[in-house]
């Protein structure tokens, strides 16, 4: 009788938590609302976060010590050089943004303004196999928040889909669930990118074929939505393949970013002081972005 | 059949299974090379498994749940994924197993955790579905496999040290 009683008592109590963790399985997909218990979960999982980065930074500790000087060298040399060429490089944007200023003016667009910024480096904690995410140091004690976009120095990375006390998640542009609008820097004409799961690989959208696109094109973001600055480079176009029925050409492009462990992405905030309505962008198809 | 000893302190007792779950979750997330990460085991998994099934009066069902909602919160997935699971076979080990499987040989006792691990996995598989459109990658099919190797092998050498520490041949 006792064991059978134990025995239902497990029944019911296995009953009631599953129910919890349903609600909490729902509850999750469909708002945000679970957002600030994450951050108090988060607190616990500090130290054990800690110790887990600790074989990595072991290891980062042991090649700067016994590396070889002469890769160092050669590096800084390179950095030098590097360095000299963006400078130039700077200088003739300089001269582009006074220009694009002047014109901006001509048409009444109002340029954006200073976006604020907080780099951020990615850590070592690795998620499950293979997932379209990477971790980075800052959390809501930095001000981070859900939906901020994630750049480096070479393309847009992604955006912020959860956030701890220190760390938080940013989903990568080339996740299955990730679509961004972007520009072809060349011509200017609108399109969509889509995540595949591949690390490598995204798929474009809405363009027609040759005619608007080629292989080796620049795709940029447009700004909409704000998530992330006008402008900034996505992707480079690797394959257009079209159909003479087809309306539309299947395009894939790789992502620019580059992945580097123990490089800095810079955290993007929406600026608020642009005014979406102040932006005089007139467009046929309007693909806003997710 | 070795008995625990019933003269641990109660402190004792919490510590080692603290730093048990502790222990796996650094495991878990510490980084390696991709190629060996698809074979990660679910370590916590394990864990929990060994301790439903030889102290099933200390690891309950809540604990499950706790530690499954803090594996969510750590690898930034949907709050309940994790809990879902891992309560679910903290129930069916407790329920089924707890008590009467300790006697059983290594091999058949593996394969009941590589059913309990492909069960934790399908569980996670459907939820990423339902949550984010798509099953999780393929290679996640990977590691309950990974999980009852390591079990088998963990066992074995287990039993080979106890039945020599106490001097039992069989």
């Amino acid at each position: 009788m006792k064991v059978n009683r134990a025995k239902s008592n497990l029944d019911l109590k296995f009953f009631w938590l599953s129910i919890a963790a349903i609600i909490l399985i729902v509850a999750e997909s469909n708002t945000a609302i679970l957002q600030n218990a994450r951050v108090i979960i988060s607190i616990p999982l500090k130290p054990l976060l800690e110790v887990a980065q600790v074989p990595t930074r072991l290891g980062s500790v042991y090649q700067t010590v016994f590396e070889e000087r002469g890769l160092l060298r050669k590096l800084n040399s390179e950095l030098v050089q590097e360095n000299k060429t963006l400078r130039n490089e700077l200088i003739n944007l300089k001269n582009a943004e006074d220009r694009n200023a002047w014109m901006g003016e001509l048409l009444h667009a109002s340029d954006k303004a200073q976006i604020p910024v907080l780099s951020a480096t990615p850590t070592s904690i690795q998620l499950e196999p293979l997932a379209q995410k990477i971790v980075v140091d800052r959390g809501s004690n930095d001000g981070v928040v859900l939906g901020q976009s994630v750049i480096d120095h070479r393309g847009v990375i992604g955006q912020v889909t959860s956030v701890s006390m220190s760390d938080s998640a940013v989903t990568l542009l080339t996740d299955p669930n990730q679509s961004l609008s972007v520009r072809v820097r060349r011509s200017g004409i609108k399109a969509v990118v889509h995540g595949l799961g591949d690390p490598n690989r995204l798929t474009v959208s809405g363009l027609r074929g040759e005619q608007d696109v080629k292989v080796g094109d620049i795709l940029v973001t447009t700004g909409f939505g704000e998530r992330f600055p006008a402008g900034y480079p996505v992707a480079e176009v690797i394959s257009v393949d079209s159909d003479q029925n087809a309306q539309f050409a299947d395009i894939a492009a790789a992502p620019l970013a580059a992945h580097d462990p123990g490089f800095q992405v810079l955290l993007v905030w929406k600026s608020n002081s642009v005014d979406s309505d102040e932006v005089p962008v007139v467009t046929l198809n309007d693909t806003s972005q997710e | 059949m070795i008995q625990a000893k019933s003269n641990d302190s109660v402190f004792a007792r919490v510590f080692t299974m603290v730093m048990s779950f502790a222990i796996a979750m650094v495991l878990s997330v510490v980084s390696v090379p991709d190629s060996i990460a698809i074979l990660r085991p679910d370590f916590v998994a394990l864990v929990l498994i060994f301790w439903c099934l030889h102290h099933p009066g200390r690891v309950g069902l809540l604990i499950a749940f706790a530690v499954g909602v803090l594996l969510d919160t750590m690898y930034f997935g949907a709050l309940g994924q994790h809990a879902l699971s891992k309560l679910t076979i903290a129930y069916i080990v407790i329920r089924f197993a707890a008590d009467r499987d300790k006697q059983d040989a290594i091999l058949p006792q593996s394969a009941m955790i590589l059913a309990l691990l492909l069960l934790n996995t399908t569980i996670i598989a459907v939820t990423d579905r339902l949550i984010y459109g798509h099953f999780g990658p393929y290679t996640l099919w990977l590691n309950p496999f990974a999980g009852a190797l390591l079990w088998c092998l963990a066992a074995y050498y287990m039993k080979v040290r106890l039945s020599r520490r106490y001097g039992v041949y069989e």
